[in-house]
């Protein structure tokens, strides 16, 4: 009994023991009432983007007034930046998070922006310590075990009604844990001209830059060259070395996809004519079966068949298509069920199949890239000089850097309008306004227009200054396993003082939209509007309340130090 | 000439070229940042991050992807581009093209006119003609190109419609053939206004070389002998001066050809020109280092040659001139 009650109590030492070694690590860089250290908030450089330094400028200004603490600029280089939030070596920053189609889908937002599954988890450093890993641009390094747990349950959920519901209160738990403040929604503003093209189709987050624009978009004369123009470059014309959101805009042209992200964010049945999710031999709901039209075809006549479904599939994997395999390594198997037909076999339910994967991967004809991947030392490099999709458009022509020339493809089964597509690469927004004007340009595509020359621009007669809404949205994002911010009281504080009205007001009048979360009003079928009586209004004395309560006192300079 | 002096100064340029391509090749792993976040997305799983590195020789060794990047070089293979993931010669030697069409232009005019006026103004001193060349001249190589051109977009191109915008051909035109593509007036057409920005700038080089040059010849004892025997004094100012002027003005044409193929940043940018300045700031900010490599050799190259050349001109036109050395 004896030796019993010793056990019992040396565990409980034990315990005690390792608690308080947790919290002196813990609180090793949280000197007991010394002065908050400043904290470098990393931001880009003036020239890439004047608006996100002047964002960050006046909620620094804001919270080392109000709250006394000791914010910096730190600038770094876009890529750089990106670099450093990745591996965790920073104290907060600021973001944009492009709205692209896949990023509609909750599950794959939260997976790849919110998802640890360790404390203070990052991609790269800590991955070995952390089981399991976690999200691949989980900036702040988020860790919460029962938001893992929903996620990882509205995963295997294909009802929209109860995936809804988990994705509500996920989004609450961000709101109310604040990783990151989320500021604002920027309008996606793109410029046209109606001289030639009119009827434009608008999609969140991609403007005028979706396929969908470009294939329904109506000729109000005889000119069918549709004319665009981007400041970005096309990227590349592989479609499984394609890494970026506006090389996915012209491979939606080229090549073809089973499913198809449509104007209300949903993942809609393109190739595909029919596809369910039944039990499989991994499990239940396990296995995805499609069919696809009968009616599809390769640029060079050939039919698409389930062998090129598979074919891709494998090659995806086989290869490690950069975007893709993340993704379709969770087909265990495919497996062609008849000529038209094939089941793909997942190694769990995952209700993003139909948005993340089928959306997303470009159906490869097997008869020319089976040759490619025997051939080719290193087939995701292949160059792909003259592409052969099934898409709305054949490839003509690609001045790499200036010009990119695409035909209508006269067998494809859904209506196209432009005859010929021209995508022209400007260097400034000035410069690709001015041929808008000009009408040497129908439409923009990409990076949005800034509001001053979109408001001159549509001064002119025949041009139209397009607001839409996005999914995208601006944030702060904070390490937060890193004092101070590993402190519910002080991140509450800054939101108190946190002036978004203001910033909206005069950085971004009239061309954003509230949000207060990661999924702002712009994605319509997956916004929870409650999160706006959750989020803290703006009240410095509030802020300043809520650290007296939580022990934070104040120097003789007034500047903001640790409870004690 | 000496066969030993061509040797010795080709031998001098290889080594220059060299030393510049190991220059290169370090400075842009110097610079702060990784070169991999440019290649490396966030949201590619470890797995696709170690595959890309390999694929792009990124988890070798500096001194093994050095070698590995001259080794090719010899070659002419400049690698693949990070960014388009097509060969970097696909996208520079095109680009490489396009400029020289771009600087031969601008500064065929520019000389031609340079050297017109700098005689001019020669043939015109004491009078008004001059100040207003000289006047002219200083405003040209005083104001930044990103002005002028931006001036002309803003006249020539949107207000008073003569020109286009920029870029090299029409929105939209597609050619069969190199002939085609070249040799067509709506290249031409494109091509006045950069040339002209360009060329604004560019001569006043020649210009100032070739007056101050004939100023140095005007009291030459020859030109006495030429009066004396009756020439008259233009004669004697195109002959005997402007002749002897040429010499310094050749050797800076070849010298600013060079400089100019890599100046060509910003007229190239604000005109939309397909050439190697916008793809070099494009690359630039990507940290395509692949395709930027490629650009400064090209650029150093033809400053390398162009020097090379110039030395060699010099030589052949001047006898007089004997390097140290030479016999």
């Amino acid at each position: 009994m004896l030796a019993r009650r010793k056990a019992v109590l040396i565990a409980t030492l034990l315990v005690f023991a390792c608690l308080l070694g947790g919290q002196a690590v813990f609180a090793a860089d949280q000197a007991q009432g010394q002065k908050i250290p400043t904290q470098n908030f990393l931001t880009d450089p003036q020239g890439y983007s004047a608006s996100f330094w002047e964002v960050s400028q006046i909620a620094m200004d804001v919270w080392n007034k109000e709250l006394g603490t000791d914010f910096k600029r730190q600038v770094e280089e876009h890529d750089q930046l990106i670099r450093k939030m990745f591996e965790g070596d920073y104290d907060c920053g600021i973001l944009f998070i492009m709205g692209s189609p896949v990023r509609l889908d909750p599950g794959f937002l939260f997976n790849t922006f919110f998802y640890g599954n360790c404390p203070g988890f990052y991609n790269r450093i800590p991955r070995s310590q952390c089981p399991g890993g976690g999200g691949a641009l989980n900036f702040p390094g988020y860790f919460n075990p029962e938001f893992n747990r929903l996620l990882k349950a509205q995963d295997r959920i294909f009802d929209y009604a109860e995936r809804k519901a988990i994705t509500d209160k996920m989004v609450e738990m961000i709101v109310q844990d604040r990783p990151a403040l989320v500021l604002f929604s920027p309008y996606v503003l793109h410029l046209m001209n109606t001289s030639h093209w009119k009827n434009e189709k608008g999609m969140p987050g991609e403007g005028l830059g979706s396929a969908w624009n470009v294939m329904g978009i109506e000729p109000t004369g005889q000119d069918k060259v549709l004319r665009v123009g981007s400041t970005y470059a096309v990227p590349s014309i592989n479609p499984m070395a394609v890494r970026r959101t506006q090389g996915y805009r012209v491979m939606d042209l080229i090549y073809d996809t089973l499913f198809r992200v449509d104007l209300e964010g949903k993942a809609i049945k393109w190739m595909a004519e029919e596809a369910r999710v039944t039990d499989g031999p991994q499990g239940a709901k396990t296995a995805v079966e499609i069919k696809l039209r009968s009616d599809l075809k390769f640029h060079d006549d050939q039919p698409v068949t389930a062998e090129d479904v598979i074919f891709t599939v494998e090659f995806a994997k086989k290869f490690k298509a950069p975007d893709l395999y993340n993704y379709v390594k969770r087909v265990v198997k495919a497996e062609k069920t008849g000529p038209l037909s094939l089941t793909l076999h997942l190694a769990e339910p995952w209700s993003g199949v139909f948005h993340v994967l089928l959306s997303k991967m470009y159906i490869l004809p097997e008869h020319i890239w089976a040759k490619i991947a025997e051939t080719e030392k290193e087939p995701i490099l292949w160059p792909n000089p003259q592409p052969v999709g099934s898409g709305p458009f054949k490839f003509v022509s690609w001045d790499k850097g200036a010009q990119l020339v695409l035909a209508k493809n006269p067998a494809y089964f859904a209506p196209v309008n432009p005859e010929k597509l021209v995508r022209v690469k400007f260097e400034s927004m000035e410069m690709l306004a001015a041929a808008i004007e000009k009408g040497e340009i129908d439409l923009q595509w990409g990076e949005p227009m800034t509001s001053a020359i979109a408001e001159r621009a549509s001064a002119k007669p025949n041009v139209k200054a397009v607001k839409l809404p996005n999914h995208g949205f601006v944030m702060f994002t904070f390490r937060c396993s890193k004092a101070p911010y590993n402190d519910p009281a002080f991140m509450e504080a800054l939101e108190y003082c946190l002036p978004r009205g203001l910033i909206m007001k005069r950085v971004y009048p009239g061309i954003a939209q509230e949000a207060v979360s990661p999924i702002p009003p712009g994605n319509k079928a997956w916004h929870n509007p409650r999160v706006f009586e959750l989020a803290r209004p703006y009240d410095p004395e509030k802020g300043r309340e809520v650290l007296k309560r939580a022990g934070y006192t104040w120097d003789a300079q007034g500047k903001l130090c640790y409870p004690k | 000439m000496s066969a030993r002096y061509l040797w010795a100064r080709t031998g001098v340029m290889f080594f220059t070229a060299a030393a510049l391509l190991a220059i290169q090749f370090f400075l842009f792993r110097l610079m702060p940042g990784d070169p991999t976040a440019s290649v490396l997305s966030g949201g590619m799983t470890p797995e696709v991050q170690a595959e890309l590195k390999r694929l792009w020789g990124l988890d070798q060794s500096l001194i093994l992807q050095f070698w590995n990047y001259a080794r090719n070089l010899v070659r002419l293979d400049f690698g693949v581009s990070f960014y388009r993931n097509v060969p970097v010669q696909e996208i520079v030697l095109p680009r490489f093209g396009n400029t020289i069409l771009f600087m031969l232009t601008a500064m065929l005019w520019a000389n031609l006119f340079g050297v017109g006026l700098g005689v001019l103004s020669v043939a015109r001193r004491h009078r008004p003609v001059e100040g207003l060349l000289l006047l002219l001249g200083s405003v040209a190589r005083a104001t930044p190109l990103f002005v002028t051109g931006m001036l002309c977009v803003l006249i020539f191109a949107y207000h008073l419609e003569w020109f286009p915008l920029g870029g090299m051909h029409q929105v939209g035109a597609l050619y069969d053939s190199f002939w085609q593509k070249y040799f067509n007036l709506d290249l031409a057409h494109h091509l006045v206004l950069p040339t002209f920005v360009a060329g604004l700038f560019y001569f006043t080089t020649p210009f100032f070389v070739m007056r101050a040059s004939m100023l140095e010849h005007l009291h030459d004892d020859h030109l006495l002998l030429a009066r004396a025997k009756g020439a008259s004094p233009m004669q004697v100012l195109l002959r005997h001066v402007a002749r002897n002027a040429l010499s310094p003005v050749i050797t800076t044409t070849a010298l600013s050809l060079g400089f100019a193929v890599g100046g060509q940043v910003v007229v190239e940018t604000i005109f939309r020109w397909p050439g190697l300045g916008s793809e070099l700031v494009f690359s630039t900010f990507r940290r395509d280092y692949p395709v930027v490599q490629a650009i400064f050799f090209l650029i150093s190259g033809t400053v390398i040659l162009m020097n090379y050349l110039a030395d060699l001109i010099y030589l052949f036109l001047d006898p007089r001139v004997r390097y140290e050395g030479a016999p």
